[in-house]
């Protein structure tokens, strides 16, 4: 315990490659010149606002006016802000592991006792270091809301904290797209894309979250968490709180819990792409995975279960359609959480499932399923893990639900999770089915899997929308989608789940023998990659 | 100690290094001799634990390479054949970085950082950039990072790829010292004579099999089944050649510009019997010696040039 504090505390507090780091970046005149702008810009920005201000007023305005405006100033000065660490944070780890690459200095530093946490954080903290400059640098600035009028000293604090957690987050996206990525311009693409999805995703649950309480009584600063998702609305979403156990806890807490989850998955994720076979971070990955993919269930569904207690607790009316007669709203909430699971898993299933020849000897065919496997990244554990990270997401969302006390999952939930697991076992198997050692690299194994997949998943639809186009009958089309797999998502067909997953698992298992034939036919090839050394003595 | 035991490493069906067995103490120096792609980077990414050997495995003083990585690390200096530097840094911020990622403790960093560029004479370049360095520099640079955690091993992958003459012999004297100072060399290279100047033991590599292994003059007499001996003469007597003819162990007698080149299948006994015998019957010996180890011809015996 003494050693991995120390060596935790090596890593986070004087970690070499983050003063190396910071070293470059201050060299010179360049970060003077750079914060001397950006200071530049902040200021004249203030001024001229507060000159139109003083133009527009004419020295009448009222001060509840003049506090409005005030308030304006702040929000656009939070947003300029936002926008500036939505940019620049991911940009600064974005190419941070590929350049190392390029430079072939990685090479250097695998070989000495480094560890890949080590290096990963350094590069983090740098990254970190460098936007809380900026953030200080805009203080005053703000400061002049806070003196002023427009925001309290406690606004600017939860404000910086939180666009400060939000840099986390983005950093730690650039950073797994750096490691996964071989070029600068690829690594660069992928993590604005990867961040423009983060802050969609972010946007859109935020505003749902804020939307929810729109014409709730008694809202004063109480909103769910996930208003604080999207780094734009830190000015309005800072001073929020969500009640816990009768606790009014800040909604930023929540959101560093829920970042210091993300962005740990995320660093685990590419500390265990640069590593070998069976490492420790690729075992520190799987096994946080379970934990965190919990948490951020849990965190994700309570707010939204909390908002849906009013209405749900006075509504008793639900789908009577199924076999399992009268089903409450809430179990209909469970039953989409472990969808929406199930469908979250998808991305990862090319990832694991696929197996071809590799120089760390992670992905070769070393069984199809067996659990002892499940945390060291090979393939024979892809089907155990991504089950068990089913489980671990329907335990966080079911029990954040209950929680919320709206109600409990029901048989409904496990028709959906009969419905989950059917998917990702049959695509799990197709990734097997897209591997093998004539089938090329992992490279290819993988894009042949996905595509697979969107062929499963769009070209069905396409198909029976033809048809239906060509019979002229809307009657065609409804009957046509109940042999969809996508079908037991709308929510009066969800009883039917189970069903759905019968023909997952044929197809699975189809998939399973083609894949499992390649493999013994081409046992040969592959037993001669672990075949012993010839004996004998050189000359 | 270094002990490699059938260390083997395959790339789908193509094997990149097969079953490699040898030794080397401290203070050896062992050029890792090969053809380029016959496997001698493979191996020495093996033993910078950079690679997972497929099979087989290595220990350093007692350690393993497969299930104690880290204890290898710290006891490895690895300079590859590109140098990997950061030219954004000073030389002595370079060397800091990797002596606190080696765990020197700090208060003993800038003694360190300035003992290895004084043993390899960048003293002066202290705080200059890394990149205003010439390339013999760098690769200095590069050996002195390999150095600030005082390492029992040392992999020099290619040390001399690029260098000028001058450079060249700089970094064998280097070398020699490191060796005198107690630590596993091994070098890598496909410039043979630079090799057999420095190395007490050499290895042949090719298609990833280690074809040789041992010090050159055992390697060069394993293949040859003669000594050669180089005669040379005051006068050139023919009476030279009748002599060396009559002598049993001589197998074959060639004149060259030198003098008289003779394949000797006798032991030194034979070899100072036969010069014994030349003085007496008049012949003004100058020279008489056994031809030095050529570790080219022995290269070229041994392998065929074939790459994987």
């Amino acid at each position: 315990m003494k050693a991995w504090m120390l060596d935790t505390a090596r890593v986070y507090f004087g970690n070499a490659q983050a003063v190396r780091d910071y070293r470059s970046q201050l060299r010179g005149n360049r970060p003077i010149f750079l914060w001397g702008t950006y200071l530049a810009v902040l200021i004249i920005l203030a001024i001229a606002f507060l000159s139109q201000l003083e133009q527009g007023g004419s020295g009448r305005m009222s001060v509840t006016q003049l506090q409005g405006q005030l308030a304006i100033f702040y929000g656009m000065v939070v947003g300029m802000l936002a926008g500036m660490i939505c940019l620049i944070a991911p940009a600064l780890t974005a190419s941070a592991i590929t350049v190392e690459r390029q430079r072939r200095s990685l090479d250097l530093l695998f070989s000495s006792p480094l560890s890949i946490r080590y290096l990963l954080v350094g590069k983090l903290v740098s990254s970190l270091r460098y936007v809380l400059m900026l953030l200080v640098l805009a203080l005053p600035i703000l400061a002049i809301c806070v003196v002023m009028g427009g925001a309290t000293a406690m606004d600017v604090l939860s404000v910086t904290l939180i666009l400060m957690i939000h840099a986390v987050t983005l950093s730690a996206i650039g950073l797994v797209m750096s490691a996964i990525h071989g070029t600068i311009a690829a690594s660069i693409i992928w993590t604005y894309l990867a961040v423009g999805a983060y802050l969609f995703m972010g946007a859109a649950t935020g505003v749902t979250g804020a939307g929810a309480m729109i014409g709730r009584s008694g809202f004063a600063g109480e909103a769910p968490w996930v208003v604080t998702l999207s780094p734009f609305s830190a000015a309005y979403s800072g001073a929020t709180y969500t009640t816990l156990w009768g606790v009014a806890v800040p909604n930023w807490i929540l959101l560093l819990v829920f970042s210091v989850a993300l962005t740990k998955l995320l660093i685990l994720g590419a500390g265990s792409y640069l590593s070998h076979y069976g490492s420790a971070e690729t075992k520190g990955l799987r096994i946080q995975s379970f934990l965190f993919v919990g948490t951020i269930f849990a965190l994700f569904t309570y707010p939204i279960a909390t908002m849906l207690r009013g209405p749900l607790s006075g509504s008793s009316a639900g789908p009577s359609t199924g076999p399992f007669g009268a089903t409450s709203p809430a179990d209909i909430f469970c039953a989409y959480i472990i969808a929406i699971a199930g469908l979250f898993l998808i991305f990862v299933v090319p990832a694991i499932s696929c197996y071809a020849y590799d120089e760390g000897r992670r992905y070769w065919p070393n069984g199809f399923f067996k659990f002892r496997h499940v945390l060291d990244g090979t393939p024979a554990g892809a089907a155990p893990f991504l089950l068990s990270m089913l489980a671990a997401s329907a335990i966080g969302g079911w029990g954040a639900v209950m929680f919320s006390g709206i109600g409990t999952p029901g048989l409904l939930s496990l028709s959906m999770a009969a419905w989950s697991a059917g998917l990702l076992m049959a695509l799990w198997a197709l990734g097997r089915a897209a591997s093998g050692p004539r089938m090329g690299g992992l490279r290819t194994a993988r894009s042949t899997a996905i595509g697979g997949i969107l062929l499963l998943f769009f070209a069905p639809y396409a198909v029976f929308a033809i048809i239906a186009g060509a019979a002229r009958d809307a009657q065609v089309m409804e009957i046509l989608m109940d042999f969809y797999y996508l079908r037991p998502l709308i929510w009066d067909r969800m009883w039917t789940g189970w069903l759905y997953a019968i023909p997952a698992v044929a197809l699975g298992l189809w998939f399973l023998s083609v894949s499992e034939r390649k493999i013994r036919n081409d046992r040969p090839r592959f037993e001669a990659y672990h075949q012993p050394p010839p004996p004998g003595d050189p000359v | 100690m270094l002990k490699v035991d059938g260390l083997r490493k395959v790339y789908g069906p193509l094997v990149a290094v097969e079953g490699i067995r040898f030794e080397l103490q401290p203070g050896d120096i062992f050029g890792f001799i090969g053809s380029n792609g016959a496997g001698k980077t493979t191996t020495i990414r093996m033993l910078a634990t950079l690679l997972e050997p497929s099979g087989g495995t290595a220990s350093l003083d007692g350690f393993d390479l497969l299930t104690q990585p880290n204890e290898i690390r710290r006891r490895i200096g690895y300079m590859p054949d590109f140098f990997g530097l950061y030219d954004d840094v000073k030389v002595w911020e370079y060397l800091d970085f990797f002596a606190t990622i080696y765990r020197v403790p700090a208060r003993q960093r800038k003694e360190v950082i300035d003992n290895v560029l004084e043993l390899t004479d960048l003293t002066v370049k202290r705080d200059a950039f890394v990149q205003s360095l010439s390339r013999g520099m760098q690769q200095r640079l590069c050996l002195a990072k390999c150095l600030v955690h005082d390492p029992t091993l040392l992999l020099l992958d290619e040390p001399a790829s690029g260098l000028d003459p001058r450079a060249r012999a700089e970094l064998k004297e280097l070398i020699l010292e490191l060796s005198r100072m107690g630590k596993i060399v091994i070098v890598s290279s496909h410039i043979l004579p630079e090799l057999s100047d420095f190395c007490n033991t050499v290895g042949i590599i090719e298609k990833g099999k280690l074809l040789a292994f041992g010090p050159v003059s055992q390697i060069v007499s394993g293949i040859r089944q003669a000594r050669r001996i180089l005669v040379k003469t005051l006068d050139h007597n023919p009476l030279a050649s009748q002599v060396i003819q009559r002598d049993a162990n001589v197998r074959s007698l060639e004149e060259t510009p030198g003098g008289l080149a003779i394949d000797f299948v006798g032991d030194l006994h034979g070899q100072a019997n036969l010069l014994d015998e030349l003085i007496r019957q008049g012949v003004k010996v100058i020279e008489f010696h056994e031809e030095a180890a050529n570790l080219q011809d022995v290269f070229l015996t041994l392998t065929t040039g074939a790459v994987q």
